[in-house]
Parts: C-alpha cells; sequence; structure tokens
C-alpha cells in the first residue's frame, strides 16, 4: 500500500510503524516527534488535544528505541504514539471527560486498557477532546471548545470520540482509543474517513473508564486500517476482574472463505431518513462481497424503528445513576470554597452539579431520574428494558441466518457547527443506526466507502467518505476484520 | 406536557440546581423527547422478559477477602492522593457540611 519511506512518519499506518522500528528504518523517537510537529502544525485549527504529553512521550519512545537496539522483542504496538479518549484514567493525568466538573480531577490509578498499553510500551501522544461524558454526536458539547473536521473544517467530526477520529485522520498520532455507547466510535469513524470498532459487549475492560451508561459502554479502537483496528484491538482485549462483565476470551478462529459469507441487508437500514447518496456508497461496498462470491440475504430487524427511543430511556436512566458521584465532595469541582451561600450538604451537591455540568449533560441526568421516579419506572424503565430485549432477539433471530449485516453507519453527512446542537431529537437521529449494536451488545465496525462531492463555502470541492457498518456474530470481531478488510481494499483500488 | 412543578422536583431528585431559564427549556425538551419516547406503547411487550444488562452473566464475583492491593493501599499515599482531591479535608478525612 503506502511505502513507508516515501511518507512523513506521522502518516504511516500502525502495522507499517511497527515493521519500520523492527527493522529500525527509524526510531520511535522520530515517529513521535512526526506526530508532535503535526500537532503544532494543524491542531491551533482542528483541535483533536485537551493536552499533548511531548515529554513523556519522547522519554517512553526513547526508552523503545534502547530496548530495540539492546534486540529485545517488544510488542505490536511499542513506540507507537497513540491518543487516548479524556474518559479514560492515567495515573497523574488529567481525565476530565471535557466537563468543567472534572477540571481540577487528576487520576489516581490507570484505566485497564492504559495499563495493558503501558506494559506494551506503548507511547501515549496525548488526551483528545469529546463531548462532555460522551454524550452528543458532534463534539460541540465539549466544555473546551470543539473540534473541527479533518475533511472539511466548517463541520463536526462527529461525536463523542471526535478528538479521536480527527487526530487519527489529520496523522496528528498512528492511531487512538475511543468509547462508544451508542456509536461514539463508529459516527466519528464515518464522518473523519477513518476504521472505527465498537467490540462485543464484555470484550475490552472498561476498568478506569468514566462510566456513562455501563449496561452499553465499550472501548475500541480508531484507525486508519482494518489491519490496525485488528492490532490495537488485541493489546486491549481480555477478560479483567476489576470489570466483572468482561469474559475469557472467546474471539473464534475459524478459517475466513467470502465464498461461504452470507451477509445479511437489513430493509429497515435503508429507510426515508437515509440519504440516497450514502445508500449507493453502501449498496457498491455490498456489491463488492457479491462479486467476491458472497451471498445477500435480504433481513428484516422489525424493532430496529424503536431502538432510538429505547436506546434514550436506558442510556438516560444509567446516566443519572452514574453521574451521581460527581456530587462535589470527593474530587473535582465544587462550590465549596468558593463565596456561594452554599451552607448544607444539599446546597453543595445541587450547586457544584449546577455550575459544573454543560446543557446536554443536565438534559439527559434529568430525563434519567423522570423515568426511573415513582410511578413512571413500569411505563419507561421496565418498557424499554423489554423492548430492548426484543431489539437483541431481532439479532438472534437473523444471525441464524446470516454472517454479518451490513448498513450505513450515519444517515447523513458530517453536519456544519450549529446545525444540530439546539434541537435535541436532530442531534439524537445521527446515532439511528448505531445505537440497536449496543442494546444488543454485539460487535460493530465502520469502514469509509466511495466519495460524496459537496462544496464548501469557498465553493471547493470536498470529498466524504460514506460510512459502511459491519455487523457482527457475539465475540466474532475476526469476521468483521475480514469484511472490513475486503471493503477497505476494494476501496483503495476504486479510489 | 411536563408540569413546571415536575421538572423543579425532577431537578430536586437529581440535585442539580437549575435557573429559571433551565427549567424552562429542560421543561420543553422533556416534553419533546417524552412524546418522542412514547412510540415505544406500540410494541407488543406481553411476556417478554426485561433486558436489563449486556451480558448474559449472573453474580460475577470476587472472593469477600482483602486484596494485596488494598493492604498495599491502606494509609499509603495513594490514600492521602485520594483525601487531597477532595475540596475540604480535615486529619486526612474528607469533610462535609451539616445535612440539616
Amino acid at each position: 500500500m503506502l511505502n513507508a519511506l516515501c511518507v512523513n512518519l506521522n502518516e504511516l499506518t500502525l502495522a507499517h510503524a511497527r515493521d519500520g522500528l523492527r527493522k529500525k528504518e527509524f526510531s520511535s523517537e522520530e515517529i513521535t516527534r512526526a506526530c508532535i510537529e503535526r500537532i503544532k502544525d494543524t491542531d491551533e485549527i482542528i483541535h483533536s488535544y485537551l493536552s499533548v504529553f511531548s515529554d513523556s512521550a519522547l522519554c517512553v519512545a526513547r526508552e523503545v528505541d534502547k530496548k530495540i537496539r539492546d534486540g529485545e522483542f517488544l510488542s505490536d504496538v511499542a513506540g507507537i504514539p497513540i491518543a487516548i479518549k479524556d474518559n479514560m484514567c492515567m495515573k497523574g493525568e488529567s481525565a476530565s471527560a471535557a466537563s468543567k466538573i472534572l477540571a481540577p480531577y487528576r487520576a489516581s490509578y490507570d484505566a485497564t486498557v492504559i495499563s495493558k498499553l503501558k506494559n506494551a510500551r506503548a507511547v501515549f501522544i496525548g488526551r483528545t477532546n469529546m463531548d462532555e461524558f460522551a454524550m452528543g454526536s458532534s463534539t460541540e458539547n465539549s466544555a473546551f471548545g470543539a473540534t473541527r473536521n479533518p475533511l472539511d473544517a466548517e463541520r463536526v467530526p462527529g461525536g463523542s470520540s471526535g478528538g479521536s477520529a480527527a487526530a487519527v485522520a489529520t496523522h496528528e498520532c498512528i492511531a487512538a482509543l475511543g468509547s462508544d455507547t451508542g456509536g461514539s466510535i463508529r459516527q466519528p469513524a464515518a464522518f473523519c474517513g477513518i476504521i472505527g470498532l465498537k467490540p462485543t459487549y464484555g470484550a475490552v475492560s472498561r476498568h478506569g473508564l468514566l462510566a456513562m451508561a455501563s449496561s452499553l459502554d465499550q472501548i475500541g479502537p480508531l484507525t486508519k486500517t482494518v489491519e490496525d483496528s485488528k492490532i490495537l484491538f488485541d493489546a486491549i482485549r481480555g477478560k479483567d476482574v476489576l470489570d466483572s462483565t468482561t469474559v475469557d476470551s472467546q474471539i473464534q478462529n475459524s478459517e475466513f472463505k467470502i465464498q461461504n459469507l452470507k451477509v445479511g441487508v437489513p430493509k429497515e437500514y435503508f429507510d426515508a431518513g437515509l440519504d440516497p447518496r450514502i445508500a449507493d456508497s453502501v449498496h457498491r461496498a455490498i456489491e463488492q462481497l457479491v462479486s467476491a462470491g458472497a451471498e445477500i440475504v435480504d433481513i428484516s430487524l422489525p424493532h430496529s424503528p424503536y431502538a432510538l427511543a429505547t436506546y434514550y430511556i436506558i442510556m438516560s436512566a444509567e446516566v443519572s445513576a452514574n453521574l451521581a458521584r460527581y456530587d462535589g465532595i470527593r474530587y473535582g469541582y465544587s462550590v465549596e470554597n468558593e463565596s456561594d451561600n452554599a451552607t448544607k450538604l444539599y446546597d453543595i451537591y445541587a450547586n457544584s452539579r449546577g455550575k459544573g455540568f454543560g446543557a446536554e449533560v443536565k438534559r439527559r441526568i434529568m430525563l434519567g431520574t423522570y423515568v426511573l421516579s415513582a410511578g413512571y419506572y413500569d411505563a419507561y424503565y421496565l418498557k424499554a428494558q423489554k423492548v430492548r430485549r426484543r431489539i437483541q432477539d431481532d439479532f438472534k433471530k437473523a444471525f441464524k441466518k446470516v454472517d454479518v449485516i451490513i448498513g450505513p453507519t450515519s444517515p447523513m453527512l458530517p453536519f456544519r457547527f450549529g446545525e444540530r446542537v439546539a434541537d435535541p431529537l436532530s442531534m439524537y437521529i445521527a446515532d439511528v443506526y448505531t445505537v440497536a449494536i449496543n442494546l444488543a451488545g454485539v460487535p460493530a465496525m465502520s469502514v469509509p466507502f466511495g466519495k460524496i462531492i459537496e462544496k464548501n463555502s469557498k465553493g471547493l470541492d470536498v470529498a466524504f467518505p460514506s460510512g459502511v457498518q459491519i455487523i457482527g456474530k457475539w465475540f466474532d470481531e475476526n469476521t468483521l476484520f475480514e469484511v472490513a478488510g475486503h471493503i477497505e481494499k476494494t476501496n483503495m483500488i476504486k479510489r | 406536557m411536563i408540569s413546571h412543578d415536575e421538572v423543579k422536583h425532577i431537578a430536586h431528585l437529581a440535585r442539580v440546581e437549575l435557573t429559571a431559564d433551565e427549567l424552562e427549556w429542560i421543561g420543553t425538551d422533556l416534553s419533546k423527547i417524552l412524546e418522542y419516547i412514547g412510540q415505544l406503547n406500540d410494541v407488543d411487550t406481553t411476556d417478554i422478559a426485561p433486558l436489563n444488562g449486556g451480558t448474559d452473566l449472573v453474580n460475577a464475583m470476587r472472593t469477600d477477602a482483602q486484596t494485596e492491593e488494598s493492604k498495599r493501599l491502606h494509609n499509603s499515599e495513594e490514600s492521602a492522593f485520594l483525601v487531597n482531591s477532595a475540596p475540604a479535608k480535615e486529619r486526612g478525612y474528607i469533610k462535609v457540611k451539616s445535612v440539616f
């Protein structure tokens, strides 16, 4: 694909960077410096990062270089600059989830994904921007300013992992971690034209991830290629005693043959709300699989139209419980030492939270508290849990007939700043094809395909790839990598 | 339509102090969102068991014993770091205002 010596080192894929380091074609310090230089050049406009760890990153890079010189065999991610979404704890560093309420907070421990990458000698290049507490689809909800889309700076990068997606897309790092509760890895990957994986629920430990909705949250990689996605996923997955929802590795390793592949195409994912140009790209991506011998099966996921409403009840209920810990007492922002008229414990809670949380977070805490409150629990929360069962049953039934399900990641191209932030329902619609996957717990990937041309405000053409979403069986990430890899390869030939 | 008093009551339960302006727009938004959510009543859920988590695991627990980690943390620099993260503290304890 790319000749490693022809590009700037920050533009390397993870696999090429790893191979080049092992062959001593360049050093980790050189790759890290290239990423830092790139950040200096572009991040004033793009704003992917909340902070950059230049000194500690270079220090780890030099350690790795020494080990390579000493002939030590290192992991696939050793010496690779990786960006981390601001909702994962790194001991001694800030972990603010892009919220004012956590601005003073310093993590006292490493998240499991961080300690795994630390042990593997990865280089942490910085913390990336996001929607506050991962609530949003555009990064406009960050308390520290929005991130811009590297394809067109007038548009949003998607969210909530918008900083991680933009950092990868504009080569300010080699790869990044994000988190996905309802589409927060896949949708920004689609908007920025990169690869995003939401692993199976239970595949990756969330210990040290600032919890949003615990029955839905997963950590996953945002990368330049499908191969990189697999490398980073393998580096972070596995059972962890500190997250009791994780399970022993059940990743299947059966031999993949595209001639035996059955692809389910759900009619509900090509509804009136989908941009017809994106529908066309997705159909063309599916055709690439057909011409390689895969069989197409028309399927139905009849409860998909109810996924978004179900998601908003369950997610907001869990948000209201999870965010109760930000109370102005133990850590983070508090009115305690301000000239505030807080005289009782209740005032500390309510005033710290009132001043510390942003608009969308308040909206969801309020919604969640409402649906859990006496008299409404059965009508909303219990009802949603029952519909969630029916949504999961749709997937179970479909996966008896097919190996993967393919549809769009997002119904729309990246939108412009301010277009949707005022009307919550118009923003929530951005997740219409991604939330059901989290409700069911299955893995899914977004892969870019095709090009849709639109004019920017200067009248220049900008090309946006469409995000093709590939949904797999529980713990069958390997089939996702195979199918996504095929779509990626044909996309490059056609480009 | 959700009433102004109801919004105030929910804000009280959620322990979030809201300005008059916020009470207004959050009330409007909640009404809109609840109307949208109302479509779930079209789904027949007779005899359907609620799905209350992302996993089929039941009672994944560790043994009820002090771990090496927790022994190490007791009275360590790390526990001091945790107490020091609190905005108000006294003699190694986190200090809070009176309840009533």
